[in-house]
């Protein structure tokens, strides 16, 4: 079946969900959609390598083909999304835990078109802040992660974690307490 | 990286034939969810019913029996089976509906006040109802249970004074059969004892009274006989404390109510 893609662009998520119920192919568009944000989201919560990321994010959709007829209208597909990742990613930490792997090897923030100077400032501020991240705590990193790296709202936070916008606001403050406590630590 | 992720995913979906699970998988999945929730909730209200029932109607004036203070006895005689089931139960529902779709978005505390309030609803309907008491009831033939149950245990002290099985009608004797299956012949010199009326072929009761001494035979010697069943020592009726029965006349054994109050 050929596919329009000028009209699909246009397609809400939740739109090419329900059409993905009746072709495949509409599903390989929301895949291209999010592969990369789920990318730099599995790099920076978990700090996987590439080709981890790629395993989780293919079973993450997978999962989310296999459960599309479980996706409550009342979520933003992003959230709904997410949350899967987000549980796929917690599975492969605790299965790397159990295997004894090291853990966030690779932790790191994509590069952005800068000239020389600027380019080894942010580089070194970057380490600063991935060292930072490395040391907080699983819950305060994803909360941080999915708050100033993914732009995500209290409500979608709450959505992708099941945890109520109260508990959401309180850990985001506790955790950037925790980060700035230990990122003083680097600035020094 | 990540170059063709979109292909290989939709390859192998399609090579596994993977296809999506129905709506009514997932509605299914929903339903059984929240019947086991209700039977979690309905466990801790009846464990709740059942506790406040002991507490309320238990042989709580038995301690000088056993020779121990008010205080210690109601120590050891804590309903804390029950209590432990009303805690594993809420717990369960609690920690089941902590992340659920459509509760997760509660903060916990309300959920902790939303679910013990639901117990407590449930746990007074069981007591109205004597669901409790059947309950209770039915679980006392159990051996583990009255091992678990310090009043119930307590009953099968002869020595002590305390006695407790079924009674059997045999030529005009009344035979007690107590839970380590040994025979006691009931015997009262005066004939003057409360509970006469509880003296019912097949039904289980419990006995205070003495061991006759010097006697050949297993006999014992009755002061008291109370229902089997808890609640009024006399009707086993749930109405209140013994006086409390008998003033609002709701005992069924009138008699035995007032003999208590006159003591």
């Amino acid at each position: 079946m050929n596919i329009d893609n000028s009209k699909i662009s246009k397609y809400s998520d939740e739109k090419l969900l329900e059409l993905s119920l009746k072709n495949i192919d509409y599903f390989s568009l929301l895949v291209i959609r999010y592969k990369e944000k789920f990318f730099y989201y599995l790099k920076r919560f978990a700090g996987f390598r590439n080709d981890e990321i790629e395993d989780v994010i293919q079973n993450s959709f997978i999962k989310i083909y296999k459960n599309l007829n479980n996706f409550d209208p009342k979520l933003k597909f992003s959230s709904w999304a997410y949350r899967i990742v987000h549980n796929e990613a917690i599975d492969e930490i605790r299965r790397q835990k159990r295997n004894n792997l090291p853990l966030l090897p690779e932790l790191e923030i994509p590069d952005e078109e800068t000239n020389l100077s600027e380019e080894l400032d942010i580089k070194l501020e970057k380490e600063k802040v991935l060292k930072t991240l490395k040391e907080l705590k699983e819950d305060y990193r994803e909360i941080l992660v999915l708050r100033f790296f993914e732009y995500k709202d209290y409500k979608e936070i709450s959505d992708i974690l099941k945890k109520p916008i109260g508990t959401v606001c309180t850990q985001i403050d506790r955790a950037k307490k925790q980060f700035k406590d230990k990122y003083q630590k680097y600035v020094k | 990286m990540l170059n063709n992720l979109e292909n290989k995913i939709i390859k192998k979906i399609e090579k596994e034939k993977l296809k999506p699970l129905s709506r009514s998988f997932f509605v299914f999945k929903k339903i059984i969810f929240w019947i086991l929730t209700s039977i979690f909730l309905l466990f801790a209200g009846l464990s709740l019913s059942v506790m406040f029932l002991i507490i309320k109607h238990g042989d709580w004036d038995i301690y000088h029996f056993l020779g121990s203070s008010p205080g210690a006895f109601f120590l050891k005689a804590f309903p804390y089976f029950w209590l432990l089931g009303v805690l594993v139960f809420l717990i369960l529902t609690l920690i089941k509906t902590k992340k659920a779709d459509g509760t997760y978005a509660y903060p916990f505390i309300y959920q902790s006040i939303i679910g013990t309030i639901i117990v407590v609803i449930l746990a007074s309907g069981f007591y109205l109802s004597g669901m409790s008491q059947k309950t209770e009831t039915s679980l006392s033939s159990n051996k583990l249970y009255r091992k678990a149950n310090y009043i119930r245990s307590s009953w099968e002290n002869p020595e002590k004074g305390l006695l407790a099985g079924t009674l059997e009608i045999k030529n005009n004797q009344f035979i007690l059969k107590d839970f380590s299956e040994i025979e006691w012949i009931l015997i009262s010199p005066n004939n003057d004892f409360i509970g006469k009326e509880l003296l019912v072929n097949n039904d289980k009761i419990k006995i205070i009274g003495e061991i006759k001494i010097n006697s050949e035979k297993n006999e014992f010697i009755i002061k008291e006989i109370r229902p089997w069943k808890c609640g009024c020592p006399h009707c086993a009726k749930m109405e209140g404390s013994c006086s409390a029965c008998f003033d609002n006349n709701t005992c069924s054994q009138d008699n035995s109510c007032k003999a208590e109050k006159m003591k």
